[in-house]
């Protein structure tokens, strides 16, 4: 076989990166180990330099055929056993297409190169909810439409024998570009195809494959325990873990939400976690929503004397009790199963996200947690809560209450701390006659203390002391779960009930996407206390400087903001796309029945489209259906006689268009050379055995010469 | 249904796929890979309507628009295509002789790419040609390729039936149109060796109509104008006074006058068709390296009279062609 050589090369870097593309759809998604990857990578680095030979030996043939037949078994193994099915078969088609990028000579290796591609590319579209597929979606089709065509021509080569195999050789690599716009425009019809696909066709499924799990490992700080120290490790993670659309746009580039998640009352040995005492809080239907109760009363109600609005149910003494907020958060898998509502929370309504998807509930934790009923995944929900918090006089006009029998989990003390944690306490407090005195002198306290992300480890700690006691005692330094600790601890000490939450704080405004981010770096932890008949009240013991830690994290904030803004926008519109948006869109469209009258933009765009296939229809037919397959010549000529029947020079059925010429000449019509010429080429090129090439293009500029004539004496 | 008509249709019986999917002159054939595909787009289908997972849907909508797209490029191609096969030079029986494909792109607009013009696998006529493959062609261009055809016996055939496939753009389906039946073409006989026996018997002297020749032999005569003659042989003054053209014999210098002469059979026969053969090569010997003058008998019938040199050869090969 006669080697065409640079056409063959082409062939192989288009398989190659078509597989490189799907691949990337896969591992960008999780699908594949790095061990798995590396693998890969470095044999498809051997099989580019070093592919077999065209005619393989039989022992080779033998050895791969072992191979694939001992990968398949330990597929099926991993499938089977260890319920691997995800990643051993994408290992698997990995194996196969080392194989045959070592074995890649023959159009049929490749055709299964390009097949292993499509699988796999499947595969992501399965696991991939990200951004990066439609990207790569978009770049595979391109690439792979033009492997099946550069294939299709070597296929053709190798079927047609060495003959053709040669003209290949000589003319297949130099005409690459019209290849390429052939490639480019098959590319486009295969994406217009998925898209009228994704927009119309209807979804029956139930939604399995809805968004996944993001990548990475499970969040420290809202499972059900916490370790002080985790939030450490993820103060510099910039991954958007919420969007939360509020009705009231508060226009902050950065609010001061307390978010709040997880919340614990026991701490025993540098670990929160909830004790046996804890109370539930079980949420109630309410309005339509599932409303936070407090000692079985739900917090929302409806104001029927007054506006007959949903409020907050007031709150005796405390002036803005009955304000309420509400926002629409969507929230991604973070490995947890909470709801995060700013403080103070009121009632939630889970979204169900398709017309078909089971809508989740909304159940209460321990401690005012609030929690969804569903397995993890991403929720998207209604929130409501009261923004605004006792004021200080209020606070004071509590006094300080008597402890509660129901309160005594939150007075639990740890074990292993030390009696100098009280003194500590007793000293810095002194004679503060009410709770809200006491609890200014500890945030005074702790407001000298330095905010790090460092692990300073004491000797005390070392020794086996708890770890608030080196914060408090030696280092005097750590972050926002060391000083929410060492708050709580320190009014513990004084019979004042405190809770620690776990959740994020504040939330950064997204301009393009006119929404509030909350990164994964927002994490963060605060301490509540108890105020009596004020219920619990937010305090925040960490510097300001530390709460805002990792604010800075983005390197490039409006880049971030802007893929952020585009990432939400593909989870809502194609990721979560269902029969319910699918029918609201045909309705916008006017295209289904409904009891609205269509919108504007939705008549105006139905219009456009069937003025635009009208008209393309009617282009077509003026150009070349109307009048059959007519030649451009045939064209040319005709419109050289609409203006000389225009300027009275009709022609007769008896006479050809030469005829016409004589008789422009007879008149002395100064025309008639510029006629007499265009005719003339037109003859040779209409009937004439051969044409030149280029000949065409002479014509076209005698017909514009004898239309000027015409004119000019016009 | 005439014994001519029965014979003009396919002998292979046409698979039921393939004749599902004949219409008016076209073929379509769905390959291996083409199989592959729709099964991958039916499976990527089903789980899509199963699991309503939108990339899914994306994904089946761009693998049944490359399908739709591939039925549709295809048949454009083919449409905007014209071809005509025209044989450059003699054809000899049972070797290859030389035939220009001339493709040309209807189309002023468009080009056409990666088209075949091949043998009509689904005929069994007789001879074959090497396929032609056009990578491109340009809006409104034509092109001339060069192939080559090999007749299986001689006489007056059809060349054999063609069709312009095209697999253009993936390899998915293979579309054939089927191209008009042609002019009959002449076959001659196949080429053989002359065989090393004495030649027929020497008439007389030679005469010899070669331009070389007429310098050196002796004027032998005039006869009436044959087609191939030199125009310079041509006797003025004896064409205008007979109202004919007439030209010049001249005998060769001690040169055989041949008469070959071949038995009566039946076209097709073995040991006629070799007689055939034999006699061409004879004919060929005579009149080209020998220059003698050759005639031709067919049984006692003359069916060349006497003449020399390279037209008297292609009366010869012509009449040898479809003797029997």
């Amino acid at each position: 076989m006669i080697d065409a050589s640079p056409l063959r090369r082409l062939r192989d870097l288009l398989s190659l990166g078509q597989v490189a593309l799907a691949l990337a759809g896969v591992a960008l998604a999780g699908g594949v180990s790095a061990p798995s990857l590396l693998l890969f990578v470095g044999l498809v680095a051997v099989a580019w330099w070093r592919p077999l030979p065209p005619v393989a030996s039989p022992r080779s043939q033998r050895a791969w055929t072992a191979l694939v037949f001992v990968a398949l078994v330990a597929t099926l193994v991993r499938a089977v056993a260890r319920a691997e099915f995800l990643d051993a078969g994408v290992d698997f088609l990995l194996l196969l297409a080392v194989q045959r990028m070592f074995n890649r000579q023959r159009a049929r290796e490749h055709a299964q190169l390009l097949l292993l591609g499509a699988l796999l590319m499947v595969v992501g579209a399965v696991i991939n909810t990200e951004l990066s597929y439609p990207l790569l979606l978009t770049a595979y089709l391109l690439v792979a439409t033009m492997a099946l065509v550069v294939n299709t021509l070597m296929a053709e080569g190798e079927r047609l024998g060495p003959r053709v195999m040669l003209r290949l050789a000589q003319e297949g690599h130099r005409r690459r570009r019209p290849l390429w716009r052939a490639a480019a425009g098959v590319a486009a019809l295969a994406g217009t195809g998925a898209l009228l696909t994704f927009l119309l066709f209807p979804r029956f499924g139930v939604g399995f494959f809805l968004r996944g799990q993001l990548p990475g490992e499970t969040r420290s700080g809202f499972s059900d325990e916490v370790q002080l120290g985790g939030f450490g490790t993820i103060k510099t993670d910039t991954t958007v873990v919420m969007r939360i659309r509020p009705e009231h746009d508060p226009l902050l580039a950065r609010t001061t939400w307390h978010l709040r998640g997880s919340s614990f009352d026991r701490y025993e040995g540098g670990r929160w976690s909830h004790g046996p005492a804890a109370p539930l809080g079980p949420l109630r239907a309410a309005y339509g929503y599932q409303t936070v109760t407090d000692d079985g009363v739900g917090r929302l109600y409806r104001d029927t004397g007054n506006t007959n609005q949903l409020r907050r149910r007031p709150l005796p003494g405390v002036a803005a009790s009955t304000e309420l907020e509400r926002a629409t958060v969507l929230a991604e898998d973070i490995g947890a199963d909470l709801l995060f509502v700013p403080s103070e929370p009121v009632a939630v309504r889970v979204l169900a996200r398709g017309a078909l998807e089971s809508r989740a509930r909304a159940v209460g934790g321990r401690n005012h947690e609030i929690r969804v009923s569903k397995a993890p995944g991403p929720v998207q929900y209604q929130a409501l809560w009261r923004p605004g918090e006792p004021s200080r006089a209020e606070l004071l006009a509590v006094g300080e209450p008597e402890p509660d029998e129901e309160l005594a989990p939150f007075l639990q003390r740890s074990a292993g701390l030390g009696p100098e944690v009280g003194e500590l306490a007793r000293r810095i407090v002194g004679d503060a006659p009410t709770r809200l005195q006491k609890v200014e002198a500890v945030l005074e306290h702790l407001q000298g203390f330095e905010y790090t992300l460092d692990e300073r480890i004491s000797a005390r700690v070392q020794a086996g002391a708890d770890p608030v006691e080196g914060f408090l005692l030696d280092t005097q330094a750590g972050h926002c779960e060391y000083f929410a600790t060492a708050m709580a601890v320190l009014l513990r000490e004084l019979d004042v009930p405190t809770r620690i939450v776990n959740g994020y704080y504040g939330a950064h405004r997204n301009e393009v996407g006119d929404f509030y981010a909350v990164r994964q770096a927002d994490a963060h932890s605060w301490v509540e206390v108890h105020f009596g008949a004020l219920g619990w009240v937010t305090f925040d013991p960490t510097p300001p400087a530390g709460r805002t830690a990792g604010d800075e994290a983005p390197w490039w904030p409006a880049a971030s903001e802007l893929l952020d803004a585009m990432r939400n926008t593909y989870l809502e519109y194609v990721i979560d796309y269902d029969l319910g948006k699918q029918l609201a869109a045909l309705e916008r469209l006017g295209l289904r029945g409904s009891d609205r009258a269509p919108s504007g933009i939705g008549r105006t765009v139905v219009l456009g489209l069937v003025m635009l296939g009208a008209g393309a229809w009617w282009w077509r037919r003026q150009g070349r259906g109307g009048r059959g397959e007519e030649r451009p010549e045939t064209r040319l000529l005709r419109r050289v006689l609409r203006r000389l029947a225009a300027r009275g020079f009709a022609v007769t059925p008896d006479e050809g268009p030469l005829a016409i010429a004589r008789r422009l000449r007879e008149r002395g019509h100064p025309a008639a050379a510029e006629l007499k010429r265009f005719l003339r080429r037109y003859e040779a090129l209409r009937f004439g055995a051969t044409a030149e090439p280029g000949e065409l293009g002479r014509l076209r500029r005698d017909a514009q010469a004898a239309l000027r004539a015409l004119r000019a004496r016009a | 249904m005439s014994a001519s008509s029965r014979s003009a249709r396919p002998r292979r019986r046409r698979r039921f796929g393939r004749r599902w999917l004949s219409a008016r002159g076209r073929r379509l054939e769905i390959t291996r890979s083409g199989w592959l595909f729709i099964l991958l787009t039916l499976a990527v289908g089903f789980a899509a309507i199963n699991s309503g997972a939108n990339l899914l849907h994306a994904l089946f909508g761009a693998q049944m628009a490359l399908i739709i797209g591939s039925g549709v490029l295809s048949e454009a191609t083919l449409r905007r295509v014209e071809v005509q096969r025209l044989p450059r030079g003699s054809l000899y029986a049972a070797e290859p002789g030389a035939l220009e494909v001339r493709l040309r792109n209807r189309d002023g607009k468009r080009d056409v790419l990666a088209v075949s013009v091949e043998d009509d696998d689904e005929r069994d006529d007789p001879g074959a040609c090497e396929p032609v493959f056009a990578v491109r062609i340009a809006a409104g261009e034509t092109i001339v390729l060069p192939t080559r055809v090999t007749m299986p016996a001689r006489g007056r055939h059809r060349l054999p039936r063609a069709v312009v496939a095209t697999r253009f753009p993936f390899g998915l389906f293979v579309k054939r149109r089927e191209l008009p039946v042609e002019a009959a073409v002449r076959v001659y006989p196949r080429r053989v060796p002359a065989p090393a026996r004495p030649p027929e018997p020497q008439l007389s002297r030679p005469v010899e109509t070669g331009r070389q020749r007429s310098r050196s032999g002796d004027y032998h005569g005039l006869r009436p104008y044959r087609e191939g003659d030199e125009w310079r042989r041509l006797h003025w003054r004896a064409t205008a006074r007979l109202g004919q053209p007439v030209v010049r014999e001249h005998e060769a210098g001690g040169e055989a006058r041949l008469r070959l002469r071949l038995g009566p059979g039946t076209t097709g026969e073995p040991g006629f068709e070799a007689e055939v053969e034999r006699v061409a090569a004879e004919a060929r010997l005579r009149l080209g390296r020998d220059h003698a003058e050759v005639e031709l008998f067919y049984g006692d019938r003359c069916l060349v009279p006497s003449g020399a040199g390279p037209a008297q050869q292609q009366r010869i090969l012509d009449v040898l062609a479809e003797v029997g």
